[in-house]
């Protein structure tokens, strides 16, 4: 083959570690482009330090924060109280989707109350799960199962009622038992959508901190943040703010991967652009 | 590539549009020519005040402000506060150009590099400021507080109290729950008995203590500490229009002159705006009376002390001159 060739062939065939470089670069380039301009307007003195500290500025307070032990300490707390709350509240709703999702008679006992409680926002019933349940761990763990319950319940009860009903028919002419059909045929047909309830189930817990937080506690996160906030020091709030977006999405990408391990099979539309 | 080159060039223009903005914004502001006629063209001065109702809430029904800086074309707009630190992150985001608020507020903003300055004093601060426990509580002396949960709100001037009286009793706050709670959350709390103790500012503490359901354990006067509240305008506001600050000052005085003359009828007022006994506003009066005079030497050596305390706690981060952001001109032109 002569060299010309072999380029050529390159050209032609882009090798996956190319594609997926200039995948990660694209993802990048917006938000570097932003921090740039963002820290040159900065240092030009064109923003209000209290409304909007300089990156520079952010990383400083981040640094500090982190060889002080301040943020690791509270950090650990929050990831304790969400993962608590998480399996609490994404245990019961996933148990909650599959008997309702298996019964119609259930589904009119149960599901008229839940989506009544489901739009009870965080706010509204923090004071009361405080008078109720003190300033302790509980009040805090039980609002985050709060949130956490019901991407789950809803996505899993989707997912079972989603599946196509052919396959019911194939599965009756296969002589199925119950249990067969519940293994081989609903839980894996309904695995894209627990995984969907996952994952909002997971973000869900996680946003639920920033309010559990927030009223009469003096460890986490959220408190970081709030306590930043009385005594106007932005640079906190924003390390606090960006530390939940990277946890979150660290989370979230370990489940996707989770996901896409256990759902190869699937054969569905992934963009129209994607190569 | 062609296809992501697309994309690099629309967020390359994205972001052209975003800093042309910011340009234009700039212009605009520094454009802003100050000859007589144009002067207060679609100025509008929003007003702070903390709880609803009260000397404000007689001061809005009455239209006292809109008809005095209607008369130069400025409107006027108010906001409703819960509490001193709010005010001051509305002042830095500019959407807010005078506030009434306590004394750590104040030395949490100056830290903060927000621009203020202080135009009067509202509030003597002896008996302003507290710490209650329950009726039956067993709780003695500030001291007894060691090992129990008390609320306050962070960055008030209550949390200030609550610090320095640990000090004064030799306790460190490590040897205690603080709760950081607003006085909205922590009514409810303290009734149900979440917590011990809550050191709060009035009327939560004359509430409280008439109403049978707590007793001070400890007040300002007890402990020597001040707690005075101030009246604050945004510098900006205040180096552009140091008239409408005293104009400002001066509709605050008219009202004030009116609590006075019309005590009976603003108790009456107050009493039914609360929904409580009208002996309840009369004991709130003799805590904590409203005033807005020029602030002396000796507050500002004590607001000193409190800046000085808060940053040995490490409440703020850095040393401040308070001294900085007094200043005395405008009130002393209002009450000529």
């Amino acid at each position: 083959m002569l060299p010309q060739r072999i380029q050529a062939e390159k050209r032609r065939q882009p090798s996956r570690f190319s594609i997926q470089s200039v995948n990660v670069l694209l993802g990048v380039l917006l938000p570097v482009i932003l921090l740039a301009v963002w820290q040159i307007a900065g240092m030009m003195g064109k923003l209000n330090p209290t409304l909007l500290p300089t990156p520079g500025v952010i990383v400083q307070e981040f640094i500090s924060l982190t060889a002080s032990g301040e943020l690791l300490r509270h950090l650990e707390i929050s990831t304790w109280r969400a993962l608590l709350g998480f399996l609490l509240g994404g245990g019961l709703g996933l148990a909650a989707g599959l008997w309702v999702g298996f019964s119609y008679k259930t589904e009119r006992l149960i599901d008229p109350s839940l989506q009544m409680l489901r739009t009870l926002p965080h706010l509204a019933v923090a004071p009361l799960f405080i008078l109720w349940f003190g300033f302790d761990e509980t009040s805090k763990v039980l609002l985050i199962a709060k949130g956490a319950f019901f991407p789950m319940y809803v996505n899993t009860f989707l997912g079972i009622r989603s599946v196509d009903g052919k396959l019911f028919d194939v599965a009756r002419v296969l002589q199925f038992s119950r249990w067969q059909m519940i293994s081989k045929l609903v839980l894996p047909a309904s695995l894209p959508n627990i995984f969907l309830g996952l994952r909002l189930s997971i973000g869900v817990a996680w946003l639920g901190l920033v309010v559990a937080e927030m009223m009469g506690s003096s460890s986490g996160i959220g408190y970081l943040i709030n306590d930043a906030r009385y005594f106007s020091i932005t640079s906190v709030v924003f390390v606090g703010i960006i530390v939940f977006a990277l946890v979150g999405k660290v989370t979230d990408s370990l489940v996707k991967l989770l996901e896409r391990r256990l759902l190869r099979w699937q054969d569905s539309y992934r963009g129209g652009d994607a190569s | 590539m062609k296809k992501q080159l697309r994309w690099l060039s629309a967020a390359i223009i994205i972001l052209a549009v975003f800093i042309s903005g910011c340009a234009a914004k700039d212009n605009k502001e520094s454009g802003n020519a100050k000859d007589g006629a144009d002067k207060y063209k679609d100025l509008t001065v929003t007003i702070g005040y903390q709880g609803s109702g009260g000397l404000f809430g007689k001061a809005i029904e009455e239209k006292w402000f809109e008809e005095e800086f209607d008369k130069l074309g400025v409107k006027v707009e108010f906001a409703e506060f819960q509490s001193g630190p709010p005010m001051t992150e509305a002042m830095a985001s500019n959407r807010l150009d005078f506030a009434g608020l306590g004394n750590m507020p104040i030395i949490a903003a100056q830290a903060a590099d927000i621009k203020f300055t202080v135009i009067s004093q509202a509030l003597e601060g002896k008996n302003n400021v507290a710490i209650i426990v329950p009726k039956d509580s067993d709780i003695q002396t500030v001291a007894d507080l060691k090992g129990k949960k008390v609320s306050v709100a962070k960055g008030s001037n209550a949390y200030n109290f609550l610090y320095r009286g640990l000090e004064s009793a030799g306790l460190k706050s490590t040897d205690l729950e603080i709760i950081p709670l607003q006085p909205d959350e922590a009514q409810p709390a303290f009734e149900s008995g979440k917590i011990d103790a809550w050191a709060t500012w009035d009327p939560n503490i004359t509430l409280n203590t008439l109403q049978d359901k707590a007793r001070v354990l400890a007040d300002g006067e007890q402990l020597g500490v001040l707690s005075p509240s101030y009246y604050i305008a945004r510098k900006q506001f205040a180096d552009d229009y140091p008239e409408l600050v005293t104009l400002y000052l001066k509709v605050l005085d008219k009202a004030l002159t009116w609590e006075n003359d019309n005590w009976d009828e603003a108790i009456e007022r107050y009493a039914a705006e609360r929904n409580v006994p009208a002996a309840i506003i009369e004991a709130i009066f003799k805590r904590s009376k409203s005033i807005s005079i020029p602030v002396t030497d000796e507050i500002i050596a004590e607001q000193q002390k409190t800046a000085d305390f808060q940053f040995e706690i490490k409440s703020i981060r850095k040393k401040i001159d308070v001294s900085e952001v007094f200043d005395n001109s405008f009130i002393e032109e209002a009450l000529k």
